[in-house]
């Protein structure tokens, strides 16, 4: 019966996806979509690393600003159509990973984390002083009209599904990753490094491999990003901010979890964009404190993420002799909260 | 002939001479002690041999390859494996996933190493077990499951560190009872442990390291009554009691 239920859902909230931008006629709607999947990829992407890995990366916006810069200046620069210039910069972004990695993955935990941080902020400073690309004044793509080849559309609409496809194609590679080799090892190697590597595992290797692959998915996006935006600037595509974010969506959804990134952006993008319209303006940053007050609730309420409230209904297989790690399902946890919400009622009438 | 050899090796830390000048050699299907007081440079001779830590001086010899510099990751391609002191188990894979980490160093298809694991776990009982996470589990299992990741890596050579510490009077029988299932299998094993009632039955040779250098080597019964080993470690007691 639940399965039934669930499958329909299903089958409803996919039909919805599809064709929500043929139906509505609010632009902002269909923006706010875009937004969803264009995080979600960034979160997918950072999960590589930062989640199945475990190396948490603060400086992946390098990746973001690649993208986004290489099919902008190969345009502006040498009449490269953007989808060409999309491939050089997939190729750009996991060559520069490599060089990166071999040296960074030296080091360990916050360490790397501080690496990548500076790293980001010197790329940031590098483009912004860069007159060649742009520099603080950022670039301006010229106008096209529809055309798939130059990644361009007339309305938003094509960008939901140019951006839907790109998603889909980094949930795939995502899920066909983590069942298959690399998949195990990046866990292994987020556990306990040292067994791994006594497990024959080349640890550096697997780490390198994961870095790629979100630089790939990252700069994939950044590509999305600067032909949907049609303007970049250092400011819009490399901040630490947008570093943070990437991880953000995938913490707040569930760390090292195939649809955590993409239920984290579904919840934190909403809230970023209504927040920054009800809230911000006059310089108060009221939308960044909240969006502070919010990370605070859910790292401690709920560190694993928002994804683990949905366990017990979404999970196929349940280990029903796994008694000691059977995790809790939304049902369980509410009559629990809600039994104690009695006996404290229960309680006070007593006295 | 033998099946690791290990010539004049030698780690300092700073001043600290850890492993002094050791020269042994492991044969064929061999299960070999090795036992010495705490701080007596057991695990440091371990570390080196598995290529945790690079020696300074000397020579390691895997049947003739020549296995002194690799890094570990190499060596455990060779066919040799080791477990670690302090149990390292991947908290948050089943133990099932837990052994294919290692079984797919061999069998790099997920399917064919699931396979692989799955006899591993039948083999060192752990099949009942499988879906539990990795840290739910209690010590005894603990050092199972590493000794079975272990084994999934398909090792000719296998260096046990303190398998047996902690656990109870059963728990130790049923773990070597698994030793010297394993070298029926036609296993090497080299074991550091502690516990006597462990080494002396289970071990074809024994070899004990004081303060890095070996001062003992023989037969587990030469061993016990050997006086240099007695006062450095083993104490009159057992002597009296052999």
């Amino acid at each position: 019966m639940i399965k039934m239920i669930r499958k329909g859902l299903m089958i409803v909230l996919v039909c919805i996806i599809f064709v929500f931008p043929l139906i509505t006629r609010q632009f902002f709607l269909v923006h706010l979509g875009i937004m969803i999947f264009m995080w979600a990829t960034l979160g997918i992407a950072w999960n590589f690393l930062g989640g199945y890995a475990g190396q948490v990366s603060l400086g992946n916006a390098i990746f973001f600003g690649i993208g986004a810069y290489t099919p902008t200046l190969l345009m502006l620069k040498a009449e490269i159509i953007p989808f060409a210039g999309l491939i050089v910069a997939i190729l750009i972004a996991s060559g520069f990973a490599l060089m990166i990695g071999w040296p960074l993955f030296r080091l360990n935990g916050h360490y790397f984390s501080i690496a990548t941080l500076c790293l980001g902020e010197l790329m940031l400073i590098c483009f912004t002083n860069w007159r060649w690309a742009g520099d603080a004044r950022g670039l301006l793509l010229p106008i096209k009209g529809t055309s798939l080849l130059y990644l361009q559309f007339s309305s938003k609409t094509g960008y939901y599904y140019l951006c839907l496809i790109i998603l889909l194609l980094t949930l795939a590679v995502s899920k066909f990753i983590i069942e298959t080799r690399p998949g195990y090892y990046f866990r292994a190697i987020k556990n306990d490094p040292e067994a791994a590597f006594a497990l024959g595992i080349n640890i550096t290797r697997y780490k390198v491999i994961a870095f790629m692959l979100s630089a790939i998915f990252t700069s994939m996006a950044g590509s999305f990003y600067a032909n949907y935006v049609l303007y970049i600037d250092p400011d819009s595509t490399m901040l630490l901010q947008i570093s943070v974010m990437m991880a953000l969506v995938t913490i707040l959804g569930g760390v090292g979890r195939l649809w955590g990134p993409v239920l984290g952006a579904t919840v934190l993008v909403p809230i970023s964009e209504l927040s920054r319209i009800y809230f911000s303006g006059g310089g108060r940053a009221i939308d960044i404190i909240l969006y502070g007050v919010l990370i605070i609730i859910f790292a401690v309420f709920k560190p694993r993420g928002l994804l683990s409230l949905l366990d017990g209904f979404v999970s196929k297989e349940e280990n029903t002799d796994n008694y000691s790690t059977r995790r809790m399902s939304l049902i369980d946890t509410l009559i629990d909260k809600f039994d104690v919400l009695i006996h404290k009622r229960g309680g006070m009438k007593v006295e | 002939m033998s099946k690791l050899k290990c010539e004049g090796l030698t780690k300092n830390f700073g001043g600290l001479v850890a492993v002094n000048n050791v020269t042994f050699s492991v044969s064929e299907r061999e299960i070999l002690g090795l036992i010495g007081p705490n701080g007596a440079g057991k695990t440091t001779l371990f570390n080196c041999l598995t290529g945790f830590l690079k020696p300074d001086r000397g020579k390691i010899l895997f049947k003739d390859l020549d296995i002194t510099n690799l890094s570990h990751y190499k060596i455990a391609n060779c066919g040799i494996a080791r477990t670690f002191q302090l149990t390292r188990v991947f908290n948050d894979l089943t133990v099932l996933e837990n052994v294919m980490v290692g079984s797919l160093l061999h069998y790099p298809r997920v399917k064919e190493a699931r396979e692989h694991a799955l006899e591993i776990l039948e083999f060192t009982d752990l099949y009942p077990k499988s879906n539990y996470l990795g840290k739910s589990l209690t010590v005894a299992d603990r050092k199972r499951l590493e000794i079975a990741r272990t084994l999934a890596t398909e090792p000719t050579l296998i260096m046990l560190d303190e398998a047996m510490s902690g656990l109870n009077p059963k728990e130790t029988e049923q773990a070597i009872e698994l030793c010297n299932k394993l070298n029926e299998k036609g296993l090497t094993i080299i074991l550091v442990e502690h516990v006597m009632e462990v080494i002396m039955p289970l071990s074809h040779r024994i070899m004990v390291l004081n303060n890095g250098s070996l001062i003992a080597k023989g037969k587990p019964e030469e061993i016990a009554n050997n006086p240099k080993v007695i006062k450095a470690y083993l104490g009159e007691k057992w002597n009296a009691k052999s």
